[in-house]
């Protein structure tokens, strides 16, 4: 709305008056706090957002610390996890996933490919072992395709 | 990302063993803006915001160097935070009053539009308000003066908070309105802690309805 030329009535200078006596002066402790309450607010919740956005948007060396402790320890235990797996349990695993796709029309290749890998390392038959799992989530979409 | 300086010492300073009061104070700030905004206009904050997501965004912008405090222009954090929740603030009033208004030279769903020419007093005074602002104004000057009436008809009566609020109109500190009413500061403190909760005791609905009956008078 633009702005009315005539000079502001009476009531607009008491209301501007009134916002500047009341935000001029800040109260502090309790007398704060006890603000926050009459408007509704939980002082708590309040210094709460405030750690979050910190810890976010301005982390201390301490939070950046622990952030990234948290996060090498999650890649740790996904690397467990895999790790964890023995090879017998892989070969058992990779041996279901070829006799799958073979059911779903792969050729009889698919099974040598696997023989061909029986004296592969673990890492390598892991990653034999997902690599069988991709083929065999893209055969099955292609099925339900059709 | 690394930060800018100001960034930086923002973002020690809410670190700091000040920054809960700070952002406390912040909110508070937030609060009284968009109360009084509320009786001026007549309605609550636009677009769902609220005084801490007011001076949550405010705090975000600083350290993500959206908005930058300049310290050596605002020495005061607290200052510089206040006057951009203010400027959000209004910012939101007035991107809901430019909706209210009907926009000129605009096609209507009628497909005709609507020129300056459908307002003779606009053509003739461009600067005037046209007939939607005139009503807008109106409306908004019955809220102003229900608003007034209120706070002042809770005050009567009180010698003290009287006083005050005679001497806020002209005095800008606390210091001076006991230097022009003869209280002690203590009393001042006092008044003025009572005047912020009489305003906080004030709804906006109850600023509306006697605005209403005002008109309808």
């Amino acid at each position: 709305m633009k702005p009315s030329n005539e000079k502001p009535s009476e009531a607009a200078r008491f209301l501007d008056n009134l916002e500047s006596a009341l935000t001029a002066a800040d109260p502090v402790g309790e007398e704060l706090a006890e603000s926050l309450r009459d408007d509704g607010l939980d002082p708590n919740r309040v210094d709460d957002d405030l750690r979050q956005l910190l810890e976010e948007h301005a982390p201390t060396w301490k939070q950046k610390a622990e952030r990234e402790r948290k996060s090498a320890l999650e890649t740790l235990s996904r690397a467990n996890a895999a790790v964890s797996r023995t090879r017998a349990e892989i070969e058992r695993r990779i041996r279901e996933t070829v006799e799958a796709m073979q059911r779903l029309g792969a050729p009889e290749t698919v099974g040598a490919y696997h023989q061909k890998f029986q004296k592969a390392a673990d890492a390598d038959l892991e990653s034999l072992l997902q690599d069988l799992e991709a083929q065999l989530e893209t055969m099955e979409s292609k099925k339900s395709n059709e | 990302m690394t930060m800018s300086k100001s960034e930086q010492r923002a973002a020690e300073i809410l670190h700091g063993p000040d920054g809960t009061e700070i952002y406390r104070q912040l909110v508070r700030h937030a609060g009284l803006i968009a109360r009084l905004h509320g009786w001026r206009t007549g309605t609550t904050l636009p677009e769902s915001a609220s005084p801490q997501s007011i001076a949550h965004e405010v705090v975000r912008k600083v350290l993500t160097g959206v908005r930058s405090w300049d310290e050596g222009k605002e020495p005061s954090l607290l200052n510089a935070l206040k006057g951009m929740a203010r400027s959000e603030i209004g910012h939101l009033y007035e991107k809901r009053d430019a909706a209210l208004v009907e926009p000129i030279n605009t096609p209507l769903a009628d497909g005709e539009e609507r020129t300056p020419d459908s307002f003779p007093s606009t053509r003739l005074h461009p600067d005037e308000l046209n007939p939607e602002e005139h009503v807008l104004a109106k409306e908004r000057e019955n809220l102003r003066r229900s608003a007034m009436t209120l706070v002042l008809r809770e005050v009567e009566g009180n010698d003290d908070l009287e006083l005050y609020v005679l001497a806020m109109c002209d005095a800008e500190s606390l210091a001076e309105i006991s230097a022009r009413t003869g209280l002690t500061i203590q009393r001042v403190y006092s008044a003025r802690r009572e005047l912020e909760r009489i305003v906080r005791k004030i709804p906006l609905a109850k600023v509306i309805r006697d605005a209403r009956d005002e008109k309808n008078l």
